[in-house]
């Protein structure tokens, strides 16, 4: 079964400096329907104008990951760890007892596009922890990176404390993958790029496709010039 | 049932960032304690200190000042600052001030609701 979940349908929030677009209930957007999926709770798409950002506030019990588009966002946190982050890299704060964090801009002439994402944790009251791995872009063509798992793989990537796997695949027109899913396992695909068909169905950027009681996942580049998408292997 | 989480407002004078490193672990420990947090920054009066220049400039931008609206919010106040008393008088002040403010609002408030 699949669900198809429309960029337009989602929340939106424009603040000016930060302009945001809610695919799951956050903050002044909520819709009890749209509390997220499975152990995914957040998908939100910001928009941060140059120089600002986010100033210090809390996070406790949630896998934060953060996925630039364009751009580069500067972190510190209560941790002491102060890191910028771009494209093809994956952040992963583990907020776990608690971690007070800013963000921001790290440029003062450019937006910052970016993905924010809140996984559920397999536990309360964890060990908080900050993980940030970089990839060559040519990882991720025409295959799925695995960027987030609960156990370390050959490839750099992050540990996430959930039974949850975290892929980033680009695709050029016409060119297919496929993802095999044991039949009670769960997917999330977020087109962060461009136009992808998922299982025969075509999405844009910002639409996203829930599946359940699949075994395949199939994945097609689009006309004009393909996509990119996150998947998210869930329990 | 669990209880509702305290609203806890953790305000701070620092300029070269010891101050608010404190802070943070106070916030910290008051999200650990599953308070909500907010930090505010008390403005300073526009120091020049070269040896911090680069932790004030970041400290002005990521912060904004308490507003009324958090004095309303708060359960708990935390205050941060430095303890030598030269040069910080009026930063005490600020912070007394603060407090006052805190009290009176929330006097008003409750006894608006009596």
């Amino acid at each position: 079964m699949i669900n198809i979940r429309r960029s337009n349908e989602r929340g939106h929030a424009d603040r000016g400096w930060l302009n945001s677009h809610f695919t799951f209930s956050f903050a002044d957007y909520q819709d009890p329907a749209r509390m997220g999926f499975r152990a995914l709770r957040v998908m939100n798409e910001d928009r941060i104008s140059p120089g600002k950002g986010f100033g210090p506030h809390a996070h406790r019990d949630m896998e934060i990951l953060t996925y630039v588009l364009e751009g580069k966002l500067l972190h510190r946190d209560s941790m002491g760890e102060q890191h910028v982050l771009g494209p093809n890299e994956i952040q992963m704060m583990s907020a776990g007892s608690g971690v007070v964090h800013s963000e921001f801009n790290a440029s003062e002439t450019e937006p910052v596009h970016v993905l924010q994402i809140w996984i559920s944790p397999e536990a309360d009251d964890l060990e908080p922890s900050y993980q940030q791995v970089a990839f060559a872009a040519e990882e991720k063509r025409g295959r799925l990176r695995l960027l987030a798992a609960p156990n370390l793989s050959e490839k750099p990537m992050t540990v996430i404390r959930q039974d949850a796997r975290v892929y980033a695949g680009e695709l050029a027109v016409h060119e297919t993958v496929k993802h095999a899913f044991d039949i009670e396992r769960y997917a999330w695909v977020q087109i962060v790029k461009g136009n992808v068909s998922i299982n025969g169905q075509s999405l844009s950027e910002g639409d996203a496709a829930a599946l359940s009681a699949e075994r395949e996942l199939s994945l097609i580049g689009i006309e004009p010039a393909g996509g990119e998408v996150l998947l998210f292997d869930l329990r | 049932m669990k209880a509702s989480p305290v609203n806890v407002l953790v305000v701070f004078y620092s300029c070269c960032g010891r101050t608010e490193k404190l802070a943070l672990a106070a916030a910290v420990g008051a999200v650990q304690a599953r308070a909500n947090i907010r930090m505010r920054r008390l403005t300073d009066s526009g120091e020049q200190i070269p040896e911090c220049k680069e932790a004030l400039e970041r400290m002005r931008k990521e912060y904004v000042p308490p507003a009324q609206t958090d004095a309303v919010w708060a359960d708990a106040v935390i205050i941060g600052m430095n303890g030598k008393i030269a040069g910080v008088v009026e930063d005490t002040a600020q912070a007394t001030a603060f407090g006052r403010r805190i009290v009176g609002e929330t006097r008003a408030i409750k006894e608006g609701h009596r």
